[in-house]
């Protein structure tokens, strides 16, 4: 393992914390402390002027930005244990909700079929995307844009359906009885200030099924240059163009952009990441 | 009543985490949303997150559990026979699903318009979602998954989503047999495999070198390479088995019984790792807050591991930790855990186990102290909750607390000081009467003989052996010298031993001056070690003994201890290394050598002895980004241990002449039969 920072001067292993070394020096400029028997209070107790603290000091109560007083504790009014039920909720400081996040991100809803992708829906979410260094085998999402990686996420099962049942069941012993489907709907998440109207024609979505998982984390570049051998693309968008996506979907996702319409002069939402 | 959504499981915002949103179809208003509550509940929170990898990885995930009220108790029905359908009953319900008992139709299927409404009802009801679960209200036990999605009729058991969820969230591929021989090529599956060899099989990091490979063969195999080791485990020994994917042969597993084949058991290795680095970035988990204490009172310390809204506790079995306890949002009681909790570790109930007092000033409208005990089955809770105050003390964001038992009755208790929140500094004495803590004197500007200032430090130790924890208070800048007090307890009040005033016995005081507290001389009262830097041309450390009301310097090392040559930067940590009765002292300097070092300083009562290691103990790199915490989790008795812990490592250190490490985790903590994940 290694999690370090810079260190000092290189000293010789050899000779550092060997017995017999003279102590190290760490400013010269500064005096040596009294030796033990030379200690004497007062030669520091008479300097001169200086604040110092009272043998046996005394406080004048009250004033303002005080504690209130220490009520007079009796038996009877003794703080009982608290109740063995539920506390009400703790009260929450006045911070703004996940919903006036000035963070968002965008789920589009893709639809896979005969080899092709469309944007079918799209939804903005608020708060912040954690957008995942990992992928593990069977189908991964992927969205680029300018070659760099905005968007990455398995889908293990996107495309299956399956039966199942208890292990006590007799089908149990059947199987799942699974379909591959030839079409499919799935999501992908971007962070918001990752799309604009600009970047749109060279915002891309790939659907990989991935081979093998990787070993170490992902790098920042496209899945297929890290992954030559074990990712094969299943379908792409080439770039996002609002005109195909679906009617019920552009408009939110213009909305989003801060498009009035496809090709009208765009304006930006304010929630970005 | 209308449609509803409850949040059940709140680990952060939907764009960080795993979002699971459970939608219920056939319940109609009433006692239906009362049982599709409790199934709910029964399935996921006391099911699938209350066991193993989902117990311990609570963290990833947020649970939307949607309500929505269907017109007709019920789902519709569809009934076939050998493929035909017979006949069809159509209930009025909000997603329109109906249960066909039938394997081969997937048990149920959807309605006309029910991915319409489904998508409706998300889009309506939550967030975001990654994993949808929809609960038809019929007391069928098969369910139709894929695509993100798993629908199922009640009868379906947590156990049976855990393995479905190993389909959906970790693309692993099935371990049971059904039949026939497989012939296909690599499975892309992270636990199958068609490779035999020792040296490419895609978990050859998890088999250990003496197991045979295959290691079983034959028709979905167990152990059949040789005799089955004693030590073997079923669902944790890693090897090569014959059968999965659902074929007999010609394909192989990595253990003999995952929860791939058989559910019931936690996921195996190779599975529980894919989980976990898949999930890695949801968890977004670090080892920086970790406390140490006796949770269990087995006498070895566990750890207790904090992270955002979240705790984990790790039981010490000697040399290794095992997860004891996951909760994430809040404890019954109620605490809600929030990322400036502060927890104070002590047994404040007096039943040799420690409690934990958590303190937040910083994340609510007021300041919240609690204090959380075991509830009997090893899970924590809230045993007592201060809103704000407490009779005689209000809280405020700056308080700081000091654990120790002041009164001698065998149950922790709290020193609080603030200095900065109010006109004038205030300590109080808080007593722990086992269930709740009481103020039992609270002193206002002054303590006995000591003018309280912001900068004041506090450290607590028994200085006059009477069993009751008494305080020293140092204060360097606010004055025109330094100052340290003994103060020492009676039980409810405090009363100063001696004071001194810039100079202690042998040592000149100054500013910077650093205490650590230990009964370096075994006489059963706490000694002071001091330790200065960088106020003088040299470093000091001084050894000053308690005669219980006063301190006596018995050793003072001037630049050199013997075997450590001291810098400005060295770190101290006081524990028994030794095991003698007598404290010794852990260096460790970081910064003002080329190379890192970590010394144990062992006391014979009057001198030091110190040695070292440098750079590397064992496989831990020391570093600076490096926190101890000193713990005895072997439970020898005494304090020789070191947790250790940076952002992304957990390391176990045993002093031993000077220093071994035990153990050493990334990223979380497993113990793996063979192997490791990294």
């Amino acid at each position: 393992m290694r999690e370090d920072e810079a260190r000092g001067h290189e000293e010789p292993m050899e000779v550092a914390h060997q017995r017999g070394q003279p102590p190290i020096i760490e400013n010269p400029l500064l005096s040596a402390m009294a030796p033990v028997d030379k200690v004497r209070a007062a030669r520091v107790t008479n300097i001169p002027g200086g604040a110092r603290m009272e043998r046996q000091p005394v406080f004048k109560t009250g004033g303002p930005g005080r504690m209130d007083p220490v009520p007079r504790i009796t038996k009877a009014s003794r703080p009982k244990p608290s109740p063995a039920h539920r506390l009400g909720e703790q009260r929450k400081a006045v911070v703004p909700s996940l919903a006036e996040s000035p963070l968002s991100y965008v789920r589009l809803r893709l639809h896979f079929e005969g080899g092709r992708l469309s944007i079918v829906g799209v939804r903005e979410v608020p708060g912040p995307l954690v957008v995942p260094d990992y992928v593990g085998t069977g189908l991964s999402y992927e969205v680029l844009a300018e070659g760099r990686r905005i968007g990455l996420g398995s889908l293990p099962d996107a495309n299956s359906r399956r039966a199942f049942t208890n292990i006590d069941q007799k089908e149990a012993a059947l199987g799942h009885n699974p379909t591959e489907l030839d079409s499919y709907d799935f999501d992908v998440r971007v962070p918001t200030s990752e799309l604009s109207p600009e970047r749109l024609p060279q915002t891309q979505i790939h659907l990989h099924q991935i081979a093998a998982a990787p070993s170490a984390p992902l790098g920042p570049e496209p899945l297929r240059a890290q992954l030559p051998e074990v990712v094969k693309t299943v379908a792409s968008l080439s770039s996002i163009d609002l005109g195909q996506v679906e009617p019920s979907a552009r408009a939110e996702l213009a909305r989003i952009l801060g498009v009035t319409s496809p090709g009208r002069r765009p304006r930006r939402t304010t929630r970005s990441t | 009543m209308p449609d509803s959504m409850t949040q059940i499981l709140s680990a952060g915002p939907p764009g960080t985490k795993i979002n699971i949103a459970v939608l219920g179809d056939g319940f109609a208003a009433g006692a239906d949303q009362t049982a599709y509550n409790n199934k709910v509940q029964s399935l996921l929170i006391d099911g699938l997150f209350n066991h193993d990898y989902y117990y311990e990885d609570k963290q990833a995930f947020n649970v939307y559990r949607v309500n929505l009220i269907s017109v007709d108790s019920g789902v519709g029905t569809k009934t076939y026979n050998n493929g035909t359908l017979l006949n069809t009953v159509t209930k009025n319900t909000a997603l329109g699903y109906y249960y066909s008992g039938s394997w081969s139709h997937c048990w149920l299927e959807p309605g006309a318009n029910s991915g319409t409404l489904i998508q409706n009802a998300l889009n309506t009801w939550v967030p975001d979602y990654n994993l949808v679960l929809i609960l038809l209200n019929n007391p069928g036990f098969g369910g139709c998954g894929g695509g993100g999605q798993a629908v199922l009729p009640l009868g379906v058991t947590w156990d049976t989503i855990a393995h479905e969820f190993g389909h959906a969230l970790g693309g692993f591929g099935d371990e049971y047999c059904v039949s026939g021989a497989y012939a296909g090529g690599e499975p892309g599956a992270p636990d199958l495999t068609i490779d035999l060899n020792r040296a490419t099989v895609k978990w050859d990091n998890f088999i250990d070198p003496a197991t045979p490979i295959p290691t079983g063969t034959g028709t979905c195999s167990g152990y059949t390479a040789g005799p089955r080791p004693a030590t073997w485990d079923d669902n944790q020994s890693v090897g090569v088995f014959e059968g999965g994917g659902t074929m007999n042969t010609g394909i192989y597993r990595p253990v003999i019984n995952c929860r791939m084949r058989s559910n019931l058991p936690p996921y195996c290795p190779i599975c529980y790792t894919t989980m976990k680095r898949k999930n890695d970035s949801k968890m977004a988990r670090t080892f920086y807050n970790a406390y140490a204490g006796d949770f269990d009172g087995d006498s070895k310390s566990d750890v207790l591991v904090h992270n955002a809204n979240s705790i984990i506790t790790y039981r010490s079995s000697g040399a290794s930790l095992d997860i004891a306890f996951s909760a994430v949002e809040r404890v019954p009681g109620s605490w809600q855990f929030q990322p400036n909790d502060h927890f104070y570790v002590g047994d404040f109930n007096g039943d040799g186990k420690d409690e934990l007092v958590v303190f937040n000033g910083i994340d609510w409208i007021m300041p919240y102290l609690g204090l959380l005990a075991d509830d009997g089955t090893g899970k924590l809770h809230l045993i007592a909750r201060y809103d704000g105050s407490m009779p005689g003390w209000q809280f405020t964001a700056n308080d700081q607390f000091y654990v120790g038992d002041f009164d001698g009755d065998g149950r922790a208790d709290l020193y609080v000081f603030n200095g900065t929140n109010w006109a004038i500094p205030y300590v109080g004495l808080l007593h722990s009467t086992g269930v709740g803590l009481q103020l039992v004197h609270r002193y206002d500007a002054n303590l006995p003989g000591w003018q309280m200032r912001p900068s004041d430090q506090f450290h607590v130790g028994d200085w006059n052996g009477d069993g009751r924890v008494d305080l020293i208070v140092f204060n360097g800048p606010a004055w025109i010298y330094p100052y340290l007090g003994l103060l020492i307890s009676d039980g409810t009040s405090l009363h100063m031993g001696h004071r001194y005033d810039g100079v202690m016995p042998g040592w000149q005081m100054r500013p910077t001056d650093q205490h650590f507290v230990g009964d370096f001389n075994g006489d059963g009262k706490n000694d002071l070690f001091v330790f200065n830097g960088d106020a003088w041309i040299m470093a000091y450390l001084g050894l000053l003994r308690s005669t219980g009301s006063q301190l006596s310097m018995v050793r003072r090392y001037d630049g050199n201890a013997p075997g450590w040559q001291m810098r400005r930067n060295d770190r101290h940590y006081v524990g028994d290394l030794n095991h003698d009765g007598k404290s010794d002292i852990w260096f460790f300097n970081s910064l003002d050598w080329s190379h890192v070092y970590l010394g144990a300083g062992i006391s014979n009562g009057v001198d030091l002895s110190v040695s070292w290691a440098s750079d590397w103990i064992g496989e831990w790199h020391i570093g600076t980004v490096d926190r101890f915490e000193p713990c005895d989790y072997q439970g020898s008795g005494s304090r020789a241990d070191l947790f250790v812990h940076n952002q992304n490592w957990f390391g176990m250190m045993r002093a031993s002449a000077p220093v071994d490490l035990d153990r050493i985790y990334y990223r979380f903590i497993h113990n793996y039969r063979y192997g490791r994940n990294w």
